[in-house]
Protein backbone atom coordinates (compact mmCIF):
# COMPACT_ATOMS: atom_id res chain seq x y z
CA UNK A 1 0.00 0.00 0.00
CA UNK A 2 1.44 3.52 -0.93
CA UNK A 3 2.20 5.92 1.65
CA UNK A 4 1.67 3.26 4.62
CA UNK A 5 4.35 3.36 6.73
CA UNK A 6 5.93 -0.16 8.17
CA UNK A 7 4.32 -0.16 11.42
CA UNK A 8 0.72 1.32 9.61
CA UNK A 9 0.74 -2.62 8.07
CA UNK A 10 0.96 -3.81 11.25
CA UNK A 11 -1.98 -1.42 12.15
CA UNK A 12 -3.95 -2.19 9.62
CA UNK A 13 -3.57 -5.70 10.46
CA UNK A 14 -4.21 -5.35 13.98
CA UNK A 15 -7.96 -3.43 12.78
CA UNK A 16 -8.46 -6.78 11.40
CA UNK A 17 -8.60 -8.41 14.32
CA UNK A 18 -5.13 -10.47 14.02
CA UNK A 19 -3.67 -10.44 17.45
CA UNK A 20 -0.39 -11.49 16.34
CA UNK A 21 0.32 -8.09 14.78
CA UNK A 22 0.14 -6.44 18.46
CA UNK A 23 2.72 -8.82 19.29
CA UNK A 24 4.80 -7.90 16.33
CA UNK A 25 4.51 -4.00 17.53
CA UNK A 26 5.13 -5.05 21.44
CA UNK A 27 7.90 -6.90 19.86
CA UNK A 28 9.30 -3.55 18.37
CA UNK A 29 8.79 -1.23 20.82
CA UNK A 30 8.50 -3.02 24.17
CA UNK A 31 11.94 -2.23 25.48
CA UNK A 32 11.87 1.13 24.54
CA UNK A 33 8.41 2.42 26.11
CA UNK A 34 9.70 -0.28 29.23
CA UNK A 35 12.51 2.17 29.88
CA UNK A 36 11.25 5.10 29.11
CA UNK A 37 8.39 4.25 31.85
CA UNK A 38 11.30 3.17 33.92
CA UNK A 39 12.87 6.11 34.19
CA UNK A 40 10.47 8.35 34.61
CA UNK A 41 8.47 6.12 37.51
CA UNK A 42 11.63 5.02 38.75
CA UNK A 43 9.83 1.53 39.40
CA UNK A 44 9.93 -1.82 37.89
CA UNK A 45 6.54 -3.10 38.76
CA UNK A 46 5.15 0.17 38.07
CA UNK A 47 6.89 0.45 34.20
CA UNK A 48 5.17 -2.83 33.73
CA UNK A 49 1.72 -1.76 34.18
CA UNK A 50 2.11 1.45 32.01
CA UNK A 51 3.99 -0.69 29.22
CA UNK A 52 0.57 -3.34 29.88
CA UNK A 53 -1.65 -0.41 29.72
CA UNK A 54 -0.16 1.19 26.60
CA UNK A 55 -0.41 -1.50 24.63
CA UNK A 56 -3.75 -2.11 25.38
CA UNK A 57 -4.62 1.36 24.60
CA UNK A 58 -2.91 0.58 21.49
CA UNK A 59 -5.43 -2.17 20.63
CA UNK A 60 -8.26 -0.86 21.62
CA UNK A 61 -8.38 2.27 19.89
CA UNK A 62 -6.59 1.05 16.89
CA UNK A 63 -9.03 2.11 14.83
CA UNK A 64 -8.29 5.89 15.62
CA UNK A 65 -4.20 5.45 14.75
CA UNK A 66 -3.03 6.74 11.65
CA UNK A 67 -0.95 4.08 9.13
CA UNK A 68 1.02 6.64 7.32
CA UNK A 69 3.51 7.76 10.36
CA UNK A 70 5.03 5.76 13.07
CA UNK A 71 3.56 4.14 15.66
CA UNK A 72 6.22 5.43 18.37
CA UNK A 73 5.35 8.59 18.77
CA UNK A 74 1.79 8.19 19.97
CA UNK A 75 2.83 4.95 22.20
CA UNK A 76 5.66 7.36 23.59
CA UNK A 77 2.62 10.29 24.33
CA UNK A 78 0.13 7.76 26.21
CA UNK A 79 3.27 6.52 28.14
CA UNK A 80 4.27 9.98 29.28
CA UNK A 81 0.54 10.06 30.60
CA UNK A 82 0.33 6.79 31.94
CA UNK A 83 3.27 7.35 33.85
CA UNK A 84 2.28 10.61 35.14
CA UNK A 85 -1.06 9.02 36.15
CA UNK A 86 0.78 6.51 38.16
CA UNK A 87 3.16 8.91 40.09
CA UNK A 88 0.08 11.02 40.98
CA UNK A 89 -1.62 7.53 42.55
CA UNK A 90 1.67 6.25 44.52
CA UNK A 91 1.72 10.24 45.59
CA UNK A 92 -1.96 10.03 47.11
CA UNK A 93 -1.46 6.77 48.29
CA UNK A 94 2.00 7.14 49.48
CA UNK A 95 3.22 10.55 50.01
CA UNK A 96 6.17 9.40 52.41
CA UNK A 97 7.43 6.99 51.11
CA UNK A 98 7.88 8.80 47.98
CA UNK A 99 9.38 11.47 49.37
CA UNK A 100 12.29 8.82 50.55
CA UNK A 101 12.52 7.13 47.56
CA UNK A 102 13.03 10.61 45.76
CA UNK A 103 15.66 11.89 48.10
CA UNK A 104 17.22 8.43 48.12
CA UNK A 105 17.44 8.28 44.14
CA UNK A 106 19.47 5.00 44.40
CA UNK A 107 20.44 3.57 41.20
CA UNK A 108 18.22 1.13 39.63
CA UNK A 109 20.93 -0.88 37.06
CA UNK A 110 24.87 -0.59 38.21
CA UNK A 111 27.16 -2.89 37.74
CA UNK A 112 29.74 -3.19 40.96
CA UNK A 113 32.65 -1.76 38.48
CA UNK A 114 30.55 1.28 37.43
CA UNK A 115 30.02 1.75 41.06
CA UNK A 116 32.78 2.07 42.05
CA UNK A 117 34.14 4.02 38.89
CA UNK A 118 31.37 6.96 38.60
CA UNK A 119 29.03 5.87 41.22
CA UNK A 120 29.34 8.94 42.99
CA UNK A 121 28.61 11.35 40.09
CA UNK A 122 26.15 8.88 38.59
CA UNK A 123 24.07 9.18 41.74
CA UNK A 124 24.41 12.62 42.36
CA UNK A 125 23.19 13.56 38.38
CA UNK A 126 20.09 10.79 39.31
CA UNK A 127 19.05 12.73 42.37
CA UNK A 128 19.12 15.74 40.31
CA UNK A 129 17.33 14.49 37.74
CA UNK A 130 14.98 12.95 40.46
CA UNK A 131 14.38 16.36 42.26
CA UNK A 132 13.10 17.73 38.65
CA UNK A 133 9.74 18.91 38.28
CA UNK A 134 7.81 15.68 36.59
CA UNK A 135 7.36 17.79 33.18
CA UNK A 136 11.41 18.61 33.14
CA UNK A 137 12.24 15.03 33.94
CA UNK A 138 9.38 13.74 31.36
CA UNK A 139 11.34 16.52 28.74
CA UNK A 140 15.16 15.21 29.80
CA UNK A 141 14.42 11.57 29.40
CA UNK A 142 12.28 11.71 26.16
CA UNK A 143 15.96 13.68 24.76
CA UNK A 144 18.73 12.22 26.40
CA UNK A 145 17.26 8.37 26.76
CA UNK A 146 15.03 7.95 24.14
CA UNK A 147 16.94 11.02 21.63
CA UNK A 148 13.92 12.38 20.41
CA UNK A 149 14.42 15.49 18.55
CA UNK A 150 12.73 18.81 20.17
CA UNK A 151 9.68 18.57 17.49
CA UNK A 152 9.31 14.73 18.33
CA UNK A 153 9.23 15.96 21.86
CA UNK A 154 6.78 18.68 21.55
CA UNK A 155 4.54 16.36 19.30
CA UNK A 156 4.63 14.02 22.24
CA UNK A 157 3.94 15.85 25.29
CA UNK A 158 1.74 17.92 23.32
CA UNK A 159 3.79 21.77 24.00
CA UNK A 160 4.97 23.98 22.05
CA UNK A 161 9.13 23.35 20.88
CA UNK A 162 10.13 26.81 22.25
CA UNK A 163 8.51 24.81 26.09
CA UNK A 164 10.64 21.66 25.18
CA UNK A 165 13.40 23.81 24.81
CA UNK A 166 13.33 25.62 27.76
CA UNK A 167 12.46 22.96 30.26
CA UNK A 168 15.58 21.23 28.81
CA UNK A 169 18.06 24.57 29.50
CA UNK A 170 15.96 24.55 32.50
CA UNK A 171 17.28 21.01 33.72
CA UNK A 172 20.45 21.48 32.28
CA UNK A 173 20.99 24.80 34.72
CA UNK A 174 20.08 22.72 37.81
CA UNK A 175 22.33 20.07 37.07
CA UNK A 176 25.17 22.61 36.82
CA UNK A 177 23.60 24.11 40.26
CA UNK A 178 23.93 20.67 41.78
CA UNK A 179 27.28 19.78 40.45
CA UNK A 180 28.91 22.56 41.50
CA UNK A 181 27.41 22.94 45.28
CA UNK A 182 28.93 18.89 45.32
CA UNK A 183 32.68 19.76 43.63
CA UNK A 184 33.86 22.24 40.73
CA UNK A 185 31.40 21.51 37.98
CA UNK A 186 34.82 21.75 35.59
CA UNK A 187 36.35 19.35 37.84
CA UNK A 188 33.78 17.40 37.35
CA UNK A 189 33.12 17.45 33.79
CA UNK A 190 36.47 16.91 33.25
CA UNK A 191 36.83 13.92 35.01
CA UNK A 192 33.99 12.75 33.32
CA UNK A 193 35.55 13.49 29.37
CA UNK B 1 21.06 30.74 22.80
CA UNK B 2 19.76 28.02 25.58
CA UNK B 3 19.41 26.08 22.96
CA UNK B 4 20.16 22.22 23.75
CA UNK B 5 21.29 21.60 20.27
CA UNK B 6 24.10 23.93 20.93
CA UNK B 7 25.38 21.68 23.48
CA UNK B 8 25.00 18.38 22.08
CA UNK B 9 28.38 17.57 22.17
CA UNK B 10 29.01 19.11 25.68
CA UNK B 11 30.03 16.65 28.15
CA UNK B 12 26.96 17.50 30.70
CA UNK B 13 25.00 16.34 27.88
CA UNK B 14 26.68 13.31 27.58
CA UNK B 15 26.81 12.61 31.43
CA UNK B 16 23.35 13.10 31.60
CA UNK B 17 22.42 10.62 28.99
CA UNK B 18 25.20 8.24 30.34
CA UNK B 19 23.87 8.56 34.08
CA UNK B 20 20.17 7.71 32.67
CA UNK B 21 21.09 4.55 30.66
CA UNK B 22 23.47 3.32 33.55
CA UNK B 23 19.63 3.97 35.68
CA UNK B 24 17.41 1.70 33.21
CA UNK B 25 20.98 -0.26 31.78
CA UNK B 26 19.39 -2.53 29.49
CA UNK B 27 16.09 -3.78 31.16
CA UNK B 28 13.57 -5.73 30.10
CA UNK B 29 9.93 -6.44 30.58
CA UNK B 30 9.78 -10.34 31.78
CA UNK B 31 7.91 -12.46 29.18
CA UNK B 32 4.93 -12.68 31.59
CA UNK B 33 4.25 -9.10 30.04
CA UNK B 34 3.53 -10.02 27.20
CA UNK B 35 1.11 -13.33 28.03
CA UNK B 36 -0.91 -11.03 29.85
CA UNK B 37 -1.42 -8.77 27.28
CA UNK B 38 -2.25 -11.12 24.98
CA UNK B 39 -4.70 -12.79 27.35
CA UNK B 40 -6.57 -9.28 28.08
CA UNK B 41 -6.67 -8.77 23.96
CA UNK B 42 -7.92 -11.49 23.32
CA UNK B 43 -10.26 -11.48 26.07
CA UNK B 44 -11.50 -7.56 24.57
CA UNK B 45 -11.65 -8.64 21.32
CA UNK B 46 -13.67 -11.47 21.95
CA UNK B 47 -16.32 -9.34 23.89
CA UNK B 48 -15.96 -7.06 21.10
CA UNK B 49 -17.30 -9.57 18.74
CA UNK B 50 -20.41 -10.43 21.13
CA UNK B 51 -18.66 -13.74 22.11
CA UNK B 52 -18.19 -12.60 25.66
CA UNK B 53 -17.60 -16.08 27.87
CA UNK B 54 -19.51 -14.48 30.79
CA UNK B 55 -22.35 -13.66 28.34
CA UNK B 56 -25.21 -16.42 28.28
CA UNK B 57 -27.05 -17.26 24.74
CA UNK B 58 -30.66 -17.10 24.39
CA UNK B 59 -30.86 -21.21 24.93
CA UNK B 60 -28.98 -21.26 27.94
CA UNK B 61 -30.42 -18.29 29.65
CA UNK B 62 -34.36 -19.95 29.28
CA UNK B 63 -32.59 -23.02 30.18
CA UNK B 64 -31.57 -21.30 33.71
CA UNK B 65 -34.62 -19.72 33.77
CA UNK B 66 -36.78 -23.01 33.59
CA UNK B 67 -34.79 -24.61 36.28
CA UNK B 68 -35.58 -21.55 38.52
CA UNK B 69 -39.21 -21.87 37.71
CA UNK B 70 -39.23 -25.44 38.50
CA UNK B 71 -36.75 -25.08 41.88
CA UNK B 72 -38.93 -21.73 42.88
CA UNK B 73 -42.05 -24.29 42.67
CA UNK B 74 -40.78 -27.39 44.44
CA UNK B 75 -39.51 -24.52 47.36
CA UNK B 76 -43.10 -22.79 47.15
CA UNK B 77 -44.86 -26.29 47.26
CA UNK B 78 -42.46 -27.30 50.65
CA UNK B 79 -43.79 -24.22 52.19
CA UNK B 80 -47.06 -24.94 51.83
CA UNK B 81 -46.65 -28.81 52.71
CA UNK B 82 -44.96 -28.59 55.89
CA UNK B 83 -47.02 -26.25 58.25
CA UNK B 84 -50.23 -28.76 56.63
CA UNK B 85 -48.13 -31.98 57.87
CA UNK B 86 -47.38 -30.71 61.41
CA UNK B 87 -50.52 -29.20 62.11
Amino acid sequence: MTGCHPDGMLVLRLQGGEIEALGELYELYKNRIFRAALAITRDRQGAEDVLQEAFLRLFTHVDQIRTDVPVGPWLYRVTVNLSCTWLQKRRRRFPLLDSILDQLAAPLHLSPERLVERGEVYEAVQRAIANLPLSHRIVVVLFYLEGLNLSEIAEVVEIPEGTVKSRLYYARESLKELMAGRKPLSEVLYEFT
Amino acid sequence: MNSPEQFAVHPLDCLIRETLQAQVGDAEPSPRSWRRLRAQAAHLAAAKRGNHPRRWTLGESSRVDAHGWVAGWVFARGLVAFPARIG
